[in-house]
């Protein structure tokens, strides 16, 4: 099996980087402590019970969802991609679900189809087909929808479909190509940390400080306080991290990180707000039921829709990323270029 | 420009949980349960043909899009299948065959395979109230009573409320799902498309072979509407796979497709409930005499 090939499936250097270690102690120590420390404040009387049942119920999901997500970037890149790809779909479905796009058999296969390739140049570390896929796609996708010869609802049809290809094939896409890089883990796990404690940060600023809504229409739960405080927190962690992750790159600097922090506050919290804009049009609150306490995977991913592309490009511009490895894993051909 | 005509229908079972969405009379296909339940009928298809040398007569008689309901006598779990089996490809995916939800769903890998593979919707027997049947007629027809789309509905249709319960609690064909799985289309806005059914209106397998009174549940589901419900009767699979035995026994398998019946003038009352269930068990008797008059 070549080097390359074998990236794919090593697993004995999961904790080499001491920024993986750290970041994996902390998600470990951070769930072990969540439920406890919120019946504390429930004793001490600073939580109401509606709340402490809902910090309890979105605790315990989470100790479901961590190590589905932490336990697979640890094991290996293929099992990463792989990963990726399966939340992928998972969105895929919730959003079809949602929008009504599932009774369009055809457009929703091309949908998965997309996605499935895009895995495929993920494993295969073949960028050419990477960025390749999504413009294609887009010419599969209305031209296959001409063939029905049903006018009715077409630009709909077609629209669903291309924002479920870009948003959760092309936008997560990016943090299964990621994992191509020797240290791809301290870097997705801190992308995935960041902008999920981003998340929490927002709602317990916006309990906490929240007064003023910011966007009443999309999302009346969402306050001024709770998105400058979820910017104020996110930031310097970002810094913090990110300075143990990026030791020795060109990204270890203290201005590239705090813009790296902007795009995981700023994104997550817009990624949250576009999918609130979707609910909102649809008229539903949730995306599915599938998490306790969270509603969908979509509902739980919608912050790294925006992130991960962002990120990705941001990093692999400034040298976070760097791309070293340019030959195929699955395929081989002649000329083939990385980034 | 406006954008007020994009409408968005989510799934009607849109908020259900994974294992709740299984039990309800709600579930709607998705792309992954959709290509499951083809290659479980392709594969029911040849299963049938290789080991029962499965027939269908009558197959002039055989819907060829929903809204319609076939029933047939009931002594064997290969029943169902042997109708669903028996449909043209392009009504499978939007038929349903009604399984007792207290055999088929009690479980949640049983519901998942019930549901991904036969595509079934449960029947709770043991809880009886009226609002089940309710909910069938519902997704029969295609969403709630007076919505857009139900368009099969009899000419005293129009502003039918909820039915009376009346005199149905031994219809058994009544029920209401343990686990909050059911009594959610007749009191829900969404409209869905209409369907085809699959129910054995005696209500439980025949311990013997023979075929036992209809109960007036297929009334309820079918009164005052246009909807044709399709007569069947299903020869051999008594032999072929009895109650109480593990494993089908390679017998030959036949079924006999009637002509359709519609109850259009039939009253919502009990009366006109057992005049369908009568109606349809002297045809699907007809149907079974025919059967053994030609196979001598």
């Amino acid at each position: 099996m070549s080097a390359d090939a074998n990236h794919l499936l090593e697993w004995r250097s999961a904790f080499a980087h001491p920024a993986t270690v750290w970041i994996a102690a902390g998600i470990g120590i951070a769930l072990a402590a969540s439920i406890p420390l919120a019946w504390a404040m429930r004793r001490a009387g600073r939580m109401s019970d509606k709340t402490w049942q809902d910090v309890r119920v979105r605790c315990l999901t989470w100790c479901l969802i961590a190590p589905a997500v932490i336990v697979p970037v640890l094991a290996c890149a293929g099992a990463t991609m792989l990963m990726v790809c399966a939340v992928s779909i998972l969105c895929h479905r919730e959003f079809a679900r949602a929008t009504g796009l599932f009774r369009e058999r055809a457009m929703s296969a091309l949908v998965v189809l997309g996605i499935l390739l895009i895995a495929l140049a993920s494993l295969d570390n073949w960028y050419g087909l990477f960025v390749a896929i999504p413009p294609l796609m887009m010419a599969i996708i209305p031209a296959c929808a001409v063939l029905e010869d049903r006018p009715k609802g077409y630009i709909q049809r077609i629209a669903l479909a291309a924002i479920a290809l870009l948003f959760f094939g092309a936008g997560l896409g990016h943090l299964s190509f990621i994992a191509n890089e020797t240290d791809y883990r301290p870097v997705l796990l801190l992308i995935i940390v960041c902008v999920q404690l981003n998340d929490i940060f927002a709602y317990c600023c916006g309990k906490a400080l929240g007064r003023r809504k910011l966007f009443p229409n999309t999302s009346p739960n969402k306050t001024l306080g709770g998105h400058l405080g979820a910017i104020v927190c996110t930031v310097p962690l970002t810094v913090v991290l990110g300075s143990l992750v990026f030791r020795g790159t060109p990204m270890n600097d203290a201005l590239l990180l705090v813009g790296l922090g902007l795009i995981f506050s700023l994104g997550g919290q817009l990624g949250d707000l576009v999918l609130g804009s979707i609910k909102r049009d649809i008229g539903i609150k949730d995306m599915a039921a599938t998490l306790p306490g969270h509603g969908g995977v979509l509902d739980r991913a919608n912050s790294l829709l925006l992130v991960a592309p962002a990120a990705g490009h941001y990093l692999g511009y400034f040298g976070g990323l760097q791309y070293e490895r340019v030959a195929r894993v699955l395929t081989s051909a002649p000329g083939a270029l990385g980034p | 420009m406006s954008n007020a005509d994009w409408q968005f229908h989510p799934a009607a079972d849109h908020g259900l949980g994974p294992v709740e969405r299984l039990r309800s009379t709600r579930r709607e296909q998705g792309l992954l349960s959709w290509a499951m339940h083809h290659l479980a009928l392709a594969g029911l298809r040849t299963t049938l043909k290789v080991y029962h040398r499965f027939e269908v007569h009558g197959r002039e008689n055989l819907p060829t899009a929903p809204p319609f309901v076939m029933i047939a006598n009931h002594a064997s779990h290969l029943d169902a299948l042997v109708l669903a089996a028996a449909l043209p490809r392009k009504v499978s995916a939007t038929t349903f065959p009604v399984a007792a939800g207290d055999v088929f769903f009690e479980s949640a890998a049983l519901s998942a395979a019930t549901a991904l593979f036969i595509n079934a919707l449960p029947l709770w027997r043991k809880r009886a109230t009226g609002h089940a049947l309710e909910d069938l007629r519902a997704r029969l027809l295609g969403g709630r009573e007076g919505a857009p789309g139900s368009s099969v509905l009899g000419p005293e249709q129009g502003s039918r409320g909820h039915v009376q319960d009346s005199g149905l609690q031994d219809s058994g064909l009544q029920d209401s799902g343990p686990k909050g799985s059911t009594r959610d289309i007749a009191h829900q806005p969404e409209c869905f498309s209409p369907v085809g059914l699959i129910l054995f209106p005696e209500g439980a397998r025949s311990r013997d072979g023979a075929m036992m009174p209809f109960k007036p549940g297929i009334g309820r589901i079918v009164a005052a509407t246009s909807v044709p419900v399709i007569p069947c009767w299903i020869d051999g699979a008594h032999g072929a796979f009895p109650p109480g035995t593990w494993l089908p026994r390679p017998r030959k398998l036949v079924v006999r497709v009637g002509a359709p019946l519609k109850f259009a003038d039939q009253p919502e009352s009990r009366d006109g409930y057992d005049a369908v269930a009568t109606r349809l068990h002297q045809a699907v008797e007809a149907l079974r005499a025919d059967t053994q008059r030609v196979g001598g």
